[in-house]
């Protein structure tokens, strides 16, 4: 028994060691630093209205996907999406299983702080929001959530902010779900209270059920939206951010912001950043 | 791994062995009634338990895991106009899981039964002892033996299926794994696996022995 045991420990540490591969020499020659030469693989959790989600004929839609595609036609490569879960989507990029994450990223201090990933220029205004049911008021702070049951997605920005509160004092009930949409599915059936999520995602979804659903006054943190690459990959930054502001000038991103979420949160980008972590 | 780390795996295990424990003792008093009704004369009885082991038996558990927590609320609210108060994810989960692993052990039980020489029937009516007498004293105790393979098997399945909870924000062991590795600590997968590997080991042992106990007495 002891030496099977042995036996399967050491097969798992030699998978942990293929699975720690070193790629990088593999990236080395490719135009803007991508894995293959003329393919921009790019990860997106594709449950994220109105940033990423499918129309209901099951097509991959929405504010990322068009600009990233608009991104392609710049830079005269093909876009590939490749459909991810959220948890763990940035692992991807040091895996190598694709060059950039655009799905609806934030820039936090914590996420440039720990060098797994970089980020392009930040392409659109965001920061958290709570989303109540219709009628309810006075959830305007952090500390309003108390005695609350507050639903949000797994690892995303506002669970990471609201386990920041917990652990601050505020006594209420944490519910992370794999993707926002249950989170709003669980609002609407009543076994959370309030969600916590992306202003445009929030302001999509209260949108399009505002007999239902407000919007609290608060926006709790500031957290821009950028692409992210890996950690160290300067020239496909260089290459996005350049596209980027192109596509900045000649107006795509405005009509695809008004396009997809009524709005224009493209303009005047606060770079001041608010998180909460 | 820190103190911290160490703590949330202890709790993710504890919810885990909680989950499937409670799921499989209320699974396997439910998988008795519905064994029961299978094999009742009675036509009703037994096409709601044919009914329920063939929709439970023929969808995947993720989706009904989904419907328990998400649908019903929502249709309960549709109906009603009110909230279905205090519909837990735990419940739900729980809900769940019980329904599933009654739907699969009420056929392993009804197969263990049916498995049972028709002659013993027979010889205990013959030495005089009512259906109830039979059942008990004779059929059952043979039965019994016979379920702890597969018991055992439907215990270590359900152990690992309650990691499909998870989607609906329960925080058990895959889900802390997730959580720590998704900024690329991919170690935290293989502890995962480690922790699984040594609790459905000792169910298997465990059950092992107890078939070696019951077997003494065959």
């Amino acid at each position: 028994m002891k030496k099977l045991l042995s036996v399967l420990l050491v097969a798992l540490l030699i998978v942990s060691f293929a699975a720690c591969g070193n790629k990088d020499d593999q990236t080395a020659g490719n135009k803007y630093g991508l894995l293959e030469e003329g393919v921009l693989k790019v990860a997106m959790e594709a449950e994220y209205p109105p940033m990423e989600f499918k129309d209901e004929n099951g097509n991959l839609t929405g504010f990322d996907v068009d600009m990233m595609k608009a991104i392609g036609e710049k830079l005269g490569v093909e876009i590939q999406y490749v459909e991810m879960e959220w948890a763990g989507i940035f692992m991807g990029l040091t895996a190598g299983n694709y060059d950039a994450v655009c799905s609806g990223v934030s820039i936090t201090q914590a996420r440039i702080d720990e060098k797994q990933m970089q980020f392009s220029d930040a392409y659109m205004n965001n920061g958290q929001y709570i989303v109540v049911s219709e009628g309810t008021t006075n959830i305007n702070q952090p500390a309003d959530l108390a005695g609350l049951k507050v639903g949000v997605q797994f690892q995303t920005t506002a669970d990471i902010a609201a386990q920041k509160y917990l652990s601050d004092g505020i006594q209420f009930e944490l519910i992370s779900y794999d993707s926002v949409q249950q989170a709003f599915l669980a609002l609407e059936g009543g076994q959370v209270d309030v969600v916590v999520a992306d202003a445009t995602v929030a302001i999509a979804y209260v949108n399009e059920n505002n007999d239902k659903f407000d919007i609290s006054n608060a926006k709790l943190t500031n957290e821009p939206m950028a692409i992210a690459v890996e950690y160290g990959n300067d020239e496909l930054t260089e290459a996005l951010n350049n596209a980027l502001a192109e596509l900045a000038a000649d107006g795509t991103l405005a009509d695809l912001s008004v396009k997809y979420v009524d709005t224009d949160l493209t303009q005047d980008i606060d770079m001041n950043l608010v998180s909460v972590e | 791994m820190n103190q911290q780390q160490f703590m949330a795996y202890v709790e993710g295990t504890m919810i885990t062995l909680q989950l499937t424990f409670i799921s499989v003792i209320l699974g396997f008093i439910l998988a008795f009634f519905v064994a029961v009704m299978r094999m009742s004369k009675n036509k009703i009885l037994k096409s709601i338990s044919w009914v329920y082991v063939w929709v439970i038996r023929g969808t995947p558990m993720f989706l009904q895991i989904l419907i328990a927590y998400f649908a019903v609320p929502i249709i309960y609210r549709n109906m009603t106009g009110q909230v279905l108060s205090n519909w837990s994810a735990f419940g739900a989960g729980v809900g769940a899981l019980s329904l599933n692993t009654a739907a699969y052990t009420s056929e392993v039980i009804r197969s263990g039964i049916e498995s049972i020489d028709k002659g013993q029937w027979e010889a205990a009516q013959a030495l005089g002892m009512t259906k109830a007498q039979a059942m008990l004293k004779v059929i059952a105790p043979q039965t019994l033996k016979r379920l702890i393979p597969p018991f055992s098997n439907e215990l270590t399945t359900i152990m690992k299926d309650t990691s499909l909870i998870s989607t609906i924000g329960i925080t058990e062991l895959v889900k802390t794994s997730k959580g720590f590795a998704a900024s690329g600590a991919i170690r935290f997968y293989f502890f995962c696996g480690a922790v699984y590997l040594v609790m459905t080991t000792l169910t298997t042992v465990f059950f092992d022995k107890v078939e070696k106990i019951a077997g003494k007495y065959e």
